[in-house]
């Protein structure tokens, strides 16, 4: 058959292409956003306002235009619904932050070998994706956003934070200034309400630190060393990693509502080979060499190339934890006047 | 009685293949039941006065189109998007015929999965499967468009939702593949040292998460629905690179229909598992 003919017979029978190419037609059509619209998103954001899709959305689901939206399950809103909390409408807030690197994307590190760009980009990832969730509860007029999922993300030294949780009001209680975040649920908040506690917040502790090791450190990792050996220096300071990060965590819980505990802390951790540069000059805390020519880390001198700085083996030591912030209101099952004057407090 | 619903005359399902039909025929004399629901969701769904009649599927193979990007600007891939969403649609709307071929009032525990094909470039293939139910007391409980309701809920959910009063609607979606812009070397030189917001992709992914969340609202809206519950927000890269992303947000749109038939609760704590 020539070639030109083929398309005839092949690819299933016209009338199955013409069905499912009909079919197409009747499903929407999607348009993209122009970029006039990105860009003035783009200056929004910039501004510290939302983008305009964002604000409308909220404005019209609060308006009844458009059926609201929940990410709570049906137990949840049957349980949310037990409790005179009625959701209003889903919400989200997101923020990529850039820490400070060199020119190969290499992240700084402060004199205690600390990331404290890559520290600082994390809570400031949170703290604006954060602030714009609220943005959206506050014009939903908000108690609360509950079931409020975090997603922390990084690739190299961009931070992403993104969130999405639920808006809702309690019934017949005046909104506070600042609405309530929490990862809770309905079903969470009911349990928690049944005995007292008020989920308030949600916390991060992270912190990131660079271990430069030695000979010392590394001989026991030869293929020559043939006994069992813990390497106490890297557990040692993977613990000061860990301590730094849940005093942060109990630091970030001090900047909102009074929190009594953490519910549901999550942890992650992780520990990566890796080579640090040591520049020349550079004030580190674990030995300098002599004469300003090469560093002694670890019982091991390393020497200063003619670019002037020397590459260094180290481990990456990473600890991040979250967790929901919970505050003690009552012994027993807390009344609409007692969260109602809980509320108002926060003010 | 039970009313038999496939004829010897299948003209009006011409989308559902022949061997589709014979399995749901209920007049063969050697129909059972198929589902895949849990016992637990079995006698729960019969407890909200629904049976079960069918595991229903719908299927699209689909061929991806292709649309160039421009490499340092955030955009939205139409092309992209509609295909994720027609392949996505053609499946649901396969399923929802078999189930209209056994006069079901709906599907609950739909799931819609993509797979990519390794035997062939931009392919992927589009699955939507649940079990088709019907409703004991003969009260129809189908769409305003005369289609069975379809819904992502579990036996569990869909009892406990029927008893709040409220019903299903459909499972509702919206799709946005969106590319995000790459950086050029002046921006990177300018950002060396800098602690700062990179509101290019916070943009972008604003922009791509409101644009699926709001064509899923607008389906619900035609349907009119009160509101969707479950919402699920689902990034992938699928096949297209770290700086194409598909937002998709699916969740099941439902409408009040009577009042609530719960009574208040009582407050159990399982012992046997930490994790609840």
């Amino acid at each position: 058959m020539p070639w030109f003919r083929r398309n005839k017979g092949a690819g299933g029978k016209p009338d199955d292409i013409a069905l499912s190419q009909a079919l197409q037609r009747t499903f929407r059509q999607y348009s993209a956003e122009s970029e006039h619209q990105m860009m003035q998103d783009r200056e929004a954001l910039e501004a510290g306002r939302l983008p305009d899709a964002a604000v409308k959305r909220v404005q019209r689901t609060m308006a009844r235009e458009l059926p609201w939206m929940s990410t709570l399950s049906i137990g949840d809103l049957y349980l949310a619904d037990e409790i005179r909390m009625t959701p209003l409408v889903q919400v989200a807030g997101s923020c990529f932050y850039n820490a400070a690197s060199d020119m190969n994307g290499r992240i700084y590190l402060d004199s205690n070998y600390d990331a404290a760009n890559l520290v600082y980009a994390y809570y400031r990832a949170k703290r604006d994706a954060v602030e714009r969730l609220l943005m959206e509860a506050r014009l939903a007029g908000a108690h609360a956003v509950v079931d409020a999922h975090f997603r922390f993300s990084r690739q190299q030294s961009l931070v992403e934070c993104s969130v999405i949780g639920t808006a809702v009001r309690f019934e017949g209680l005046r909104p506070p200034k600042t609405p309530l975040v929490s990862p809770l649920s309905g079903d969470a908040f009911y349990k928690l309400w049944q005995v007292g506690w008020m989920p308030v917040n949600y916390c991060l502790g992270y912190h990131w630190h660079c271990m430069p090791v030695g000979y010392s450190t590394r001989a026991i990792l030869s293929s020559w060393n043939f006994f069992n050996q813990e390497l106490t220096s890297v557990t040692t300071r993977f613990s000061d990693t860990r301590r730094y990060a849940i005093e942060k965590m109990v630091q970030d819980a001090k900047g909102g509502p009074r929190v009594d505990g953490f519910v549901g802390v999550e942890v992650n951790t992780a520990i990566e080979e890796t080579e640090l540069r040591i520049f020349a000059g550079y004030q580190g805390g674990f030995g300098f060499g002599m004469m300003g020519n090469g560093i002694t880390i670890d019982g091991t001198f390393y020497p200063f190339g003619p670019e002037g700085s020397v590459e260094v083996p180290a481990y990456n030591l990473e600890f991040f934890a979250t967790g929901a912030g919970v505050a003690r209101i009552h012994s027993g099952r807390l009344t609409a006047g007692e969260i109602g004057a809980y509320l108002a407090a926060l003010e | 009685m039970k009313e038999a619903w496939v004829t010897s005359d299948n003209s009006s399902y011409q989308d559902i293949p022949a061997d589709a039909l014979e399995r749901l025929n209920r007049e063969s004399g050697h129909y059972v039941f198929t589902s895949d629901l849990t016992v637990n969701e079995f006698v729960l769904v019969d407890e909200a006065g629904f049976e079960p009649l069918g595991l229903v599927m719908g299927s699209s193979i689909y061929h991806i189109g292709y649309q160039q990007s421009a490499w340092s600007k955030n955009q939205e891939m139409t092309v992209l998007s509609q295909a994720m969403y027609n392949a996505r649609e053609l499946a649901m709307s396969r399923m929802e015929e078999e189930a209209d071929a056994l006069k079901a009032d709906g599907i609950i525990g739909v799931r819609l999965e993509v797979k990519h094909a390794e035997w062939g470039q931009h392919l992927a293939e589009f699955i939507a499967i649940g079990t088709a139910v019907r409703a004991k007391d003969g009260q129809s409980h189908r769409t305003i468009k005369n289609k069975p309701f379809t819904s992502d809920l579990s036996g569990q959910d869909f009892w406990t939702l029927m008893k709040t009063g409220y019903r299903p609607v459909s499972l509702v979606m919206g799709s946005c593949v969106y590319h995000i812009a790459h950086q050029g070397m002046m921006q990177m030189l300018r950002q060396v040292g800098q602690n700062q917001e990179m509101t290019i992709y916070t943009q972008g992914l604003y922009d791509a998460r409101e644009l699926a969340m709001e064509r899923m609202q607008l389906e619900a809206a035609d349907l009119q629905a009160d509101g969707i519950v479950g919402v699920h927000l689902h990034e992938s890269s699928h096949q297209w690179g770290s700086h194409v992303i598909e937002f998709f947000a699916v969740g099941t749109a439902v409408k009040r229909f009577q009042e609530s038939q719960l009574k208040t609760p009582s407050l159990v704590l399982p012992l046997n598992d930490p994790g609840l």
